[in-house]
């Protein structure tokens, strides 16, 4: 799921792969890896396992 | 589900029982904090390390005699002038991941209403991984700059103990426009599911 909608990837994909495709800054990007949050410095070495549940959520400034 | 036996002082004496954490007081901040103590709530946690500024007093509940205050000041005596027997706990400092979980231990329900990407990330993150596990809920804000449709902000719940407002979209970029109706708009979307979250939990 990224911002709510359902996405397939390639098996072995990591987290920074799928935000790379999204094309944003990942340092605004919060990540939940079936249950767990992923921290930034992870994203590159978090490989999906199949069946994996991703939940992406890509923040904007303004306050 | 939308409706209760509750009146209107039952209401009050509900929210008078819980204590929401405000990460920034800001424009998202500021009014979520007035909503808030305007219903009754009965303790908020505010942080914020600046001060108010003269541009800040477009859309933040700030006056002009307040320019040059810290903002955790500034607001905790507006918040009491509506509500004298509002409890508050103020912080002026940096939130980080080291402080961010005992800075709102007291809290059942967190609201973040930072400014920058990243650090709405990083305080969302950190309160996924430490807060919402002990049971505390979380509404964060992101897209609501600019002068884009009002319904195109709209509460998402990612999760039950997870809430995100905004338009999702519309980024500050070098030149921000921020505006009072569009940044209040998500604000009281925040403080609106943070009220029904604490009347929905009976």
């Amino acid at each position: 799921m990224v911002n709510g909608e359902a996405r397939r990837v390639p098996a072995t994909t990591t987290v920074a792969q799928v935000i790379e495709t999204m094309g944003v800054n990942a340092a605004t990007v919060v990540a939940e890896v079936s249950g767990t949050i992923i921290v930034p410095e992870q994203f590159a070495t978090t490989t999906l396992a199949a069946g994996a549940q991703v939940e992406l959520v890509r923040f904007v400034g303004g306050g | 589900m939308y409706t209760t036996s509750w009146d209107q002082a039952g209401v009050r004496a509900r929210l008078r029982t819980v204590t929401v954490g405000i990460a920034g007081l800001g424009g998202l901040g500021s009014n979520v904090a007035v909503a808030l103590a305007r219903s009754g709530v009965g303790r908020l946690i505010l942080v914020d390390y600046d001060r108010v500024e003269a541009s800040n007093l477009n859309r933040q509940q700030y006056m002009r005699t307040d320019v040059g205050r810290l903002k955790t000041e500034a607001l905790a005596e507006y918040l009491q002038r509506i509500d004298p027997a509002i409890q508050l706990e103020s912080y002026a400092l940096q939130l980080t991941p080291a402080n961010i979980p005992e800075i709102f231990a007291a809290a059942t329900i967190v609201a973040e209403c930072l400014d920058w990407a990243e650090t709405k990330a990083m305080f969302v993150r950190t309160c996924l991984a430490t807060l919402v596990p002990r049971g505390v809920k979380l509404v964060a804000a992101s897209g609501l700059a600019g002068w884009g449709p009002a319904n195109a902000i709209t509460t998402h719940a990612v999760s039950p103990h997870f809430a995100l407002v905004g338009d999702l979209q519309t980024e500050v970029r070098a030149t921000p426009v921020l505006l009072a109706s569009r940044v209040g708009i998500a604000a009281l979307h925040e403080a609106h599911q943070i009220i029904r979250w604490i009347l929905e939990e009976d």
